[in-house]
């Protein structure tokens, strides 16, 4: 495995760790849907760390030797643009009708995705040259 | 209060933090960024407890200039806990509340928004569905078969299938192409 692949699983698995911590801290605390909301963050990394080991999976074999071109990675990052779309559509939908409830559920999620890609893409810059 | 109300109010206070909002707004009226700071959480959070609050009774809410200003609602936490287990509810009035709750749930299942996400397949189901929408149509005001489709087409696309239905659930009428509501 790519250094860079590994360093941004190892990342998410942290950010995994970190919001399942506070979920059960919240729980402990009787703060259930702060611990709900911390839950939701924590699915999100596990969904997309489930589509970049499946994305990455698909380059092993091939010898491309240290990564030089972010368009190898194309298939995850177009992942930032294709499973966020409902998400931004709930919330657009429930910013229109007022429901608070809903638009930090949404907000959360779109944050999560929006961290996952930035850090991607920094690490790319990092390692990935 | 109503049993149910008591529940979701006792719901909705089983939370730290939205107790320690109701803790804040016992000594002033505040704003959602005042309580924010204060309570060391984010405005999202404070705005997500607050909605909560507002929704079971316990919280009012105003506008004032860019604000909206949240505020304790005392008549909710003036009742004694023993009145509220004291209180009895009649055979009739638990049914009613069973039935109110049944109907809630399928609405809140079924639309979203407004707007009908699918037909239900059950009978039950579809007649509280179109009771529901049947709330869009005037009593004792004359339709044509347009205005009808465009009404229904509100909240779905198959506004023909919904327009039928309503006819053989006898929610509205049509006699030579005019449409009227039931009384019910």
């Amino acid at each position: 495995m790519r250094k860079l692949e590994e360093q941004y699983l190892n990342y998410i698995d942290e950010k995994i760790t970190e919001h399942n911590n506070l979920h059960k801290q919240y729980k402990a605390d009787d703060r259930k849907d702060e611990a709900d909301l911390e839950k939701i963050k924590a699915n999100i990394y596990e969904i997309f760390k489930t589509l970049f080991l499946n994305d990455i999976k698909q380059l092993q074999g091939k010898d491309l030797g240290e990564v030089k071109n972010i368009n190898i990675y194309g298939g995850y990052l177009l992942r930032f643009d294709t499973i966020p779309t409902n998400w931004k559509v709930s919330l657009d939908k429930a910013i229109e009708h007022g429901d608070t409830v809903k638009q930090v559920i949404e907000e959360n999620k779109l944050a999560v995705a929006k961290e996952l890609k930035d850090k991607f893409l920094a690490m790319f810059d990092e390692l990935g040259r | 209060m109503t049993e149910d109300s008591a529940i979701k109010i006792f719901k909705c206070l089983s939370d730290k933090s939205r107790l320690q909002i109701l803790k804040s707004l016992v000594h002033e009226d505040m704003y959602v960024e005042l309580l924010a700071q204060r309570l060391n959480l984010a405005p999202s959070t404070i705005s997500f407890h607050l909605k909560k609050l507002e929704e079971s009774g316990a919280v009012t809410s105003r506008k004032e200039q860019y604000y909206n200003i949240y505020s304790i609602n005392e008549s909710i936490f003036k009742s004694s806990i023993l009145d509220i287990i004291r209180e009895e509810s009649s055979e009739a009035d638990l049914q009613k509340q069973r039935e109110d709750n049944y109907r809630k749930k399928v609405i809140e299942n079924f639309f979203e928004y407004g707007k009908l996400k699918n037909i239900p397949a059950q009978r039950k189901k579809r007649l509280i569905v179109l009771k529901e929408m049947a709330k869009a149509f005037e009593p004792g005001r004359e339709y044509t078969e347009r205005e009808v489709n465009i009404i229904i087409a509100d909240f779905h696309d198959d506004f023909c299938t919904l327009r039928r239905e309503m006819i053989c659930e006898n929610i509205l009428t049509r006699e030579n192409s005019i449409y009227k509501l039931v009384d019910s």
